[in-house]
Formats: C-alpha cells, structure tokens, sequence
C-alpha cells in the first residue's frame, strides 16, 4: 500500500512537472518528455492492464493539459503494455520484485530497457504529430532531439534517486 | 462461452490496449474540430482553473516587458493620433462623438501557451459567457496572434499563427494583393506569406497585415514585415518569408477581435439574411 501511494504521488509529480515546467523548455525543435519516467519504474508487479490502464490516463491527462488530443496518450498506452516484454528482455526480473532502476538491474541492462521504451514512446508520438504536417527533416531532429533530451533528464533523476 | 471468457481474461491487458489505443486515435483524428471536444482540452473547467491559478501566481514575471510593449505601442498611437488630428484640423474638421467601429474587443489573458508543438494553441481566461465565439480573431498588442478554436464557459482555445494547420489572410500593406499566411513548423519568429503574384515586385521591409476577407479579422491589422523572398524558378508565384510582430514566447495579454456585423456576415454566407 505504502508502495502503491509513493507511486501516486509519483504519477502526480511528474505530470505536474512535464505540464507546467518542462513544457516550457526546449532546444531548438526538441522537448523534454520526463513524464514517462514515472512509467519506466512501476514495480515489476504490477498487474499488466494496470500499467495499460494507467499509461494511457497519464498521457491523456498530459494530453488535455497541452491541448495534444491523444497523442501522447496513444504513445503512453503503448509503452505500458510493451513494458512487461521489454523488462524481460533486457533485464534480469526473476528474481523477486523490482522497481527498475540502475540499481536495482544493472547500468547496461536498464539504459537499454530505458532507451527503447523511451525511443518507442518519442517515435510514436512525434510520427503522430507529423500527420498535421509531414517533413522529414524536422520530424527526425524532433524525434532524436527529444530523446536525448529526456535521456539526459532520466539521468539525472537516477543520480537523484534515493538508494534503497 | 467458457473458453471466451477464458480467452477474454487471458487476454484482458491486450484487449484493454486495444481499447484505449482506439480510445487515442479516435482523439486524434477527431479533435482537429476542437470545439467538439472542449472537454478534452485545456479549456475544461479543472485544467482551465489549474492553469488560472498558475497565473495569479506567476502572471507578474512577465509584467514588465508587457508593459514596455504596451508603452511603446501607446505612444507610437499617440503620434499617429496627433498627426491625424493636424491632419484634420487643417482641412477643417470638427469632433463628432458618433464614429461607428465594425468591432469592438474582449480583453484577455494568456493562461498557457505552446510555442513547441506544431499545432501550437493558447489557452485564454475569457471564455462563452464574456462573449467569445469560436472563429474570433485574436491579436497581441502588437500584432496578429491566432484564431479561436474552441471556448467554453469561462476559457476559450486560440490556434495561434504558429499552428501549421491554420491559415491567415493576409496581404502587403498599401496593396490589394493578398494570399494566405502559414507556419512552417521551424522558427517561431517567422511566417511565410504565399501565392504573391510574381509580376508585381514587392521591397523587403514592406509590412503585412490582414486582409479582411475573413470573418475573423477586419481589415489593416498588423502581422509582420517581409524579411526575405523566396522565388521558385517554376511557379509564377513568390513566397514571402515575414518576421511576425507578436512575439509568441512573451505572450501576456490579447485581444480577441468581435466584429460587430459578424452575424450578418455569417447570414449572408450561409445564404440568409
């Protein structure tokens, strides 16, 4: 339960962030996503139509507060379904319940499993944007940009991270 | 029937997916009418409230270059009014109270605006009751700034000029040549304004304002100033690239554009009067 509230209180945080502060920010045609950050550690325990349910409430909420109409909730949705094989995947979950983080997996395991949620959810969302207007160019300094920014903001967050 | 309900539980969490992932795409392809899903955007009455709340709090950091603008914008007008007046006293003119405007303005402020979208949107504080409609023109201070697109009761969505769905009519001041004014995407500093007649030679520095073929803006309000050309070999059609006036990143205050005889106009479009 104890576990349940911190992550609530998480999913609060880090969408009030992406909304009113990183929303503000970015690098020439690029943007910061930090939100998904919060669906990269739910416990491995999880139940999986949790996750689905729960990644798409945050992109919707993310969605209507930056007037985005289902982008970002489609691309949340789909990395927290994927979420689960790509866990197994790439990092070592058998034994026992993990939040995953660079402790807690490994620092090569973890950045690959952050990498490809990450490059997933910036793919899909920004090739969702580009049907308003399609160039090719802009469209990949977007997607590219942004994830190293959001990397680079994850990084940051796991040297933040408390050691437990 | 118990294999299906197997089935179904075995499977809840792709199903679920499935279900959501339409749920967004259904979103997607539909909220380009905004006004449809008022509910699903910024202007519903919690995030509009969220938003408000932001701004009584952090409203005042901007204050100061708002109000250069502004001071900067009134005495430019000061000017203008007492040149005119000169003007006007010289061919014997004399001051009557019943000039008639065919508009008036809702005054508004920003509560949130994107500036790194492609469809970027500002989110308003004036909304249905303080006379908003969807299709009101909207400017800054200094220049053109968007488009309603959606309002509720007490908030209302502006696309701004730097959504690359919208398009503004404009033409180049001192002319009747107009063509319609778009985004591109890239730099938020510029617009491009296209299908200018290649025969006619246009200066850089010329301003652009809106045309008033629209029943969003009157006529003459400024936009930009032509900064570049762009001349394709094959069109017989120029390209101007305009640096806009409205500086979006600072965006404080607007003024959304009610035209007094819009209902006519809408009338007389729809074949009605």
């Amino acid at each position: 339960m104890n576990r349940a509230l911190k992550h609530i209180i998480l999913f609060v945080l880090f969408l009030l962030i992406q909304v009113f502060v990183l929303r503000g920010m970015a690098f020439w045609n690029a943007v910061p996503l930090l939100y998904v950050y919060v669906v990269l550690i739910w416990p491995s325990n999880m139940p999986r139509w949790l996750q689905v349910l729960c990644g798409f409430l945050l992109g919707l909420l993310i969605d209507i507060f930056c007037d985005t109409l289902g982008m970002n909730a489609m691309a949340t949705t789909l990395i927290a379904y994927l979420r689960q094989p790509l866990l197994v995947t790439f990092g070592n979950i058998d034994n026992g319940v993990i939040e995953p983080g660079e402790r807690s997996m490994g620092f090569l395991p973890f950045w690959k499993y952050v990498l490809s949620m990450v490059s997933l959810h910036h793919v899909v969302l920004f090739v969702a944007e580009s049907f308003s207007l399609f160039k090719p160019g802009l469209l990949l300094l977007r997607i590219v940009g942004s994830i190293l920014l959001t990397l680079i903001l994850v990084f940051v967050m796991e040297r933040f991270r408390r050691r437990s | 029937m118990r294999a299906l309900l197997l089935f179904l539980h075995k499977n809840a969490s792709t199903l679920l997916f499935l279900l959501l992932e339409a749920a967004a795409l259904f979103l997607l392809l539909t909220g380009n009418s905004y006004h449809q899903s008022v509910w699903f955007t910024s202007a519903n009455a919690w995030s509009g409230k969220m938003y408000a709340f932001r701004h009584r709090v952090t409203g005042y950091l901007n204050l100061g270059q708002a109000n250069d603008e502004l001071w900067q914008r009134n005495s430019q007008l000061e000017q203008e009014v007492a040149g005119l007046r000169h003007e006007l006293e010289q061919m014997g003119w004399e001051k009557s109270d019943t000039v008639a405007f065919a508009y008036d303005f809702v005054y508004g402020h920003v509560l949130r605006n994107s500036i790194y979208d492609l469809e970027n949107t500002v989110l308003t504080d004036v909304g249905a009751a303080d006379g908003v409609a969807v299709g009101m023109g909207v400017t800054s201070p200094v220049g053109i700034a968007g488009l309603v697109v959606a309002c509720s009761e007490h908030y209302s969505i502006v696309a701004s000029v730097l959504n690359v769905k919208m398009r503004f009519s404009c033409k180049i001041k001192g002319s009747q040549v107009t063509g319609p004014l778009s985004w591109d995407g890239k730099d938020i500093h510029y617009a491009y304004l296209s299908e200018l007649p290649g025969y006619v030679s246009w200066h850089e520095g010329d301003t652009v304002v809106t045309s008033g073929f629209s029943e969003s803006f009157a006529e003459g309000f400024p936009v930009g100033v032509i900064e570049s050309f762009d001349k394709n070999e094959d069109s017989q059609f120029i390209k101007a690239k305009v640096r806009l006036f409205t500086q979006f990143e600072t965006l404080s205050t607007l003024r959304l554009i009610r035209l007094v005889d819009e209902e006519e106009i809408h009338g007389l479009q729809n074949g009605r009067l």
